[in-house]
């Protein structure tokens, strides 16, 4: 019984590496197989994506399955994009398109917007009323979301994905297919906007 | 902060609107916050497999011509809960670990357990703002392991498999199947005055499990029962470890324990520092009980007309076992079968009863010691003719 079988070490292993048979197709050795790239951008980006998504669309479940979609394509294209960083930049384009398809299709700004409007304190679905939410800061955010739902649908996107998601110009820039110089432009005219209604509405 | 001068027009001072994109970071995390992402990792990879790479051309690959089949499957998975392998954990000896909603023993057979169970809501901690899966929910057969005796002189105790059926709410997480699995394997109660099966976690529940792709990490209320032997203690350990991984279904993943509180040892004498996970199946003994009966499943109800079949598991000297079957304290037949390997390793076997009388029947299969002749491990169980 002292004897340990190496095959069956080696088996369970790889039984329990959870790497399907997509690696099998990825030639380079050093390229991760897509099961396992996937997981680990899942980790990264899932959560963080999601609410991205979340904040331009105001719908949970449309938010989840854009981000959704997004993933399964990578998955699918993993072969030619290899990197993780080629990845992500894909799973930003991919997120910031279906969230603005999922508005165009569904008209869930405008429900959100009048709902923003007739009710300043009222949130998307699957809220909690916690206690930070009472303090003092809720008021604040919420004019200040609403303000930022009000901007038109570029700047918003910008601020939110430098603001929000910390991204950088250039990644922005390419989440967004325009100019460098665009998104400068974009971000300057959308702070301003917002100081604007904020120094209006206190 | 300089990092953010490169968004400012030059044609504004640096700084200007410092107040303002403080006070919009701050509302967008806060705000963000709100929404709580569920798992989607599974069904990611599950589509993504299931549709196949995009070849370099543009095209699908050449997998998609499976995707019917697969999707069909998909949907049963998930309409169902169940996938119907209709009384026969079948031929696959070894890991006796399925995903849950691989076998349900059958449709009659339900654990003890299954329905005066108090619903303990398990499902609770593992996705507490889980989306609004507001549908009804649905049953699936989870194997849920337990420390039992496994019979002779000796007190000797191994893991023994139950299937129990629960209901869950629709669309589990793997998470959530953890959770709901390890609360049914830790409440032995309803097996302890039948079976023997130990309580070592009596008043410990699971409070959170997470999944990844290589961990499955699992929280408890406290570090078990007081009053177990080291072996025992063991077991009690791979009795969750084995559950957990059936219940993911994704082989041996190795799993990590939690204990609120900061207790840093199991029972307490068991680190938490280590990751945990099942033996090789040419190990198996060492947490499995050398015999075990899957079939007839515990209080299964079997029609006169058709024989009854009996299979199992066995690890067991030479691969032999012998039966004996009983109807209240009348001996009605015995015989002997062999499993399809020998131990150390872990085989089937499967033996005919002939057509039965209706009446209620128990099935004893033994393994008789080299040694003297004595009974060296046992398992039954009982089921009726009708």
């Amino acid at each position: 019984m002292a004897e340990r079988d190496p095959g069956g070490d080696t088996r369970g292993r790889r039984g329990g590496a959870g790497t399907g048979g997509a690696g099998a197709r990825t030639p380079g050795a050093d390229v991760p197989s897509a099961d396992v790239a996937i997981t680990e951008l899942y980790a990264a980006h899932w959560t963080g994506l999601v609410r991205l998504a979340w904040l331009l669309l105001r719908d949970d479940l449309a938010a989840e399955e854009v981000v959704q979609d997004a993933f399964i394509a990578v998955h699918r294209r993993w072969d030619s994009l290899r990197s993780h960083e080629s990845a992500a930049a894909y799973l930003r384009r991919a997120v910031v398109n279906g969230a603005r398809s999922g508005l165009r299709h569904r008209g869930v700004e405008e429900r959100y917007l009048t709902r923003e409007q007739g009710e300043p304190t009222a949130y998307a679905r699957r809220t909690e009323v916690s206690a930070e939410d009472r303090a003092l800061d809720a008021e604040a955010t919420s004019s200040m979301v609403t303000a930022l739902g009000r901007l038109p649908q570029r700047q918003r996107e910008v601020l939110t994905m430098r603001y929000y998601l910390d991204l950088s110009e250039a990644e922005i820039a390419d989440a967004l297919g325009i100019s460098a110089g665009s998104v400068k432009a974009h971000a300057h005219r959308g702070l301003a906007a917002l100081r604007d209604r904020m120094e209006t509405s206190s | 902060m300089s990092d953010r001068t490169e968004f400012l027009h030059p044609d504004f001072e640096p700084g200007e609107f410092d107040r303002i994109e403080r006070e919009l970071r701050r509302s967008l995390t806060q705000e963000s916050g709100r929404m709580r992402p569920t798992d989607r990792l599974d069904t990611i990879l599950h589509e993504a497999h299931r549709a196949g790479p995009v070849t370099a051309t543009g095209g699908t690959g050449m997998r998609r011509w499976l995707a019917p089949a697969a999707a069909a499957a998909v949907v049963a998975a998930i309409a169902g809960g169940v996938w119907l392998s209709n009384q026969d954990p079948t031929a696959t000896p070894g890991p006796p670990a399925g995903s849950p909603s691989a076998t349900v023993p059958a449709p009659t057979a339900t654990g003890p357990s299954a329905t005066d169970q108090p619903t303990t809501a398990p499902t609770q901690t593992s996705s507490p703002t889980t989306s609004p899966n507001s549908g009804p929910g649905v049953v699936m057969t989870f194997p849920a392991y337990f420390v039992g005796p496994v019979g002779g002189s000796t007190p000797t105790y191994k893991l023994f498999r139950e299937f129990i059926r629960q209901e869950v709410a629709a669309d589990p997480t793997p998470a959530d199947k953890v959770t709901v699995a390890l609360t049914l394997a830790m409440n032995a109660q309803p097996y302890s005055n039948t079976d023997g099966y130990l309580q070592p976690w009596s008043g410990t529940t699971v409070t959170a499990a997470t999944v990844a792709n290589d961990v499955i990490e699992v929280r408890l209320s406290g570090p078990g029962a007081e009053g177990f032997t080291p072996e025992v203690q063991r077991l009690a350990v791979q009795q969750l470890v084995w559950t957990a991984e059936a219940a993911v279904g994704r082989g041996p993943l190795p799993v990590r324990f939690e204990i609120e509180g900061g207790a840093t040892k199991l029972f307490g004498s068991i680190s938490t520092d280590q990751s945990f996970t099942r033996p090789s199946a040419d190990e198996s003994w060492k947490d499995l009980a050398p015999i075990w009966v899957t079939a007839p499943s515990r209080d299964q109800v079997l029609p006169s007309a058709s024989p009854v079949t009996v299979k199992g598991e066995a690890s067991v000297f030479e691969a032999t076992v012998g039966w004996e079957l009983t109807r209240g304290t009348t001996s009605v037949k015995t015989g002997n079968a062999m499993a399809t390997i020998g131990a150390p390793s872990r085989g089937t076997y499967s033996f005919s009863l002939g057509t039965l009388a209706p009446g209620t029947y128990t099935v004893k299969v033994y393994e008789a010691s080299a040694k003297d002749g004595s009974i060296a491990a046992e398992d039954s169980v009982t089921f009726t003719v009708k």
